[in-house]
């Protein structure tokens, strides 16, 4: 196990000792859209499970209103 | 644009358009005119079909790839990497608990304008103008018989109501057809045909194109040298 995780480990610590601006916030900014587009997942499959915005809104640490303007019309349907 | 187009080229055009409505797309992008054109009955799409690159295949690269890689694409892998977030992980497990069209609509949405929000109501007399609008509009535009999607290679069918309206071609797309155009002048054909798609999409190194291609075993160099060396044959 201790092996396996290894790399990850080395290339966190990389990551982190790496005080390059240019790494770090690249990282940041690729960190920031995969969290967006795992967020349009997550947000359209609760919706199609009949979850209400208020719901969602409250995983996000949110307030509905913020969410619904968000994916409302993106998700809503055509 | 299209002037120089044989019927057969433009036809194939059209076919993309289809494609892509039919999968539910509202872009048509490169993998759907490579869709087109891998399905006509010209030597250039017999030439593709003989290097395994099939219809079937390529529609199960623009559902299988496309989905995941829709939703993921454009992702900075590397950056995301020295922080210790493997990209492939993530989207592997993504993968396995969700159905390719839920990620194929996600990856829709999330690349859908996010600018156009619903701003703050307009005001009372614009919404009375914009709905007179609409009423002409209902009342002038005849609606379009419907395109009848492609039945050769219909197996996957998106869900739900067909996008509708104007489905526009990605910039990918519009830079194939300017390429295909090129490939014509370079080769001074008089005619933009069929050949000339295949061979602009060979040449293409970004996007769902190459992966389906390598995917068919198909490298694109060999490609090539196959559509030209069948026209070459021919003339």
């Amino acid at each position: 196990m201790l092996t396996r995780m290894e790399p990850v480990v080395l290339e966190i610590a990389e990551g982190a000792a790496s005080s390059d601006p240019d790494t770090g916030l690249r990282a940041v900014a690729a960190l920031r859209a995969l969290a967006e587009r795992l967020e349009v997942l997550q947000v359209q499959a609760a919706r199609e499970l009949g979850w209400s915005w208020q719901d969602i809104a409250e995983r996000l640490g949110v307030t509905k209103q913020t969410v619904h303007r968000k994916y409302g019309r993106r998700l809503g349907r055509r | 644009m299209f002037e120089r187009f044989t019927e057969e080229a433009r036809d194939l055009v059209v076919r993309a358009v289809e494609h892509a409505i039919r999968l539910g797309h509202r872009y048509v992008g490169p993998e759907h005119i490579l869709l087109a054109a891998v399905s006509t009955g010209q030597p250039a799409s017999a030439v593709l079909r003989a290097h395994g690159v099939t219809p079937e295949l390529v529609e199960e690269g623009i559902v299988g790839l496309g989905a995941g890689a829709g939703l993921f694409g454009g992702l900075d892998k590397d950056a995301l990497a020295t922080i210790g977030i493997d990209l492939d992980a993530v989207r592997a497990r993504i993968e396995a608990s969700f159905g390719p069209q839920a990620l194929a609509r996600a990856a829709q949405a999330a690349h859908r304008d996010p600018r156009r929000r619903p701003g703050p109501r307009p005001p009372r007399l614009v919404r009375e103008w914009r709905r007179r609008r609409r009423a002409r509009r209902a009342m002038t535009t005849v609606p379009a018989p419907g395109p009848r999607p492609p039945e050769a290679t219909g197996r996957y069918c998106a869900p739900g109501p067909r996008p509708s309206g104007h489905i526009p071609f990605t910039p990918a797309a519009k830079k194939i057809l300017e390429l295909t155009v090129r490939e014509a002048v370079a080769r001074h054909d008089p005619q933009v045909g069929v050949e000339h798609i295949a061979l602009a999409l060979t040449t293409i190194k970004q996007g769902l194109v190459p992966q389906i291609l390598s995917a068919a075993g198909a490298p694109a160099a060999a490609l090539r040298a196959a559509i030209l060396d069948r026209y070459r044959q021919a003339s």
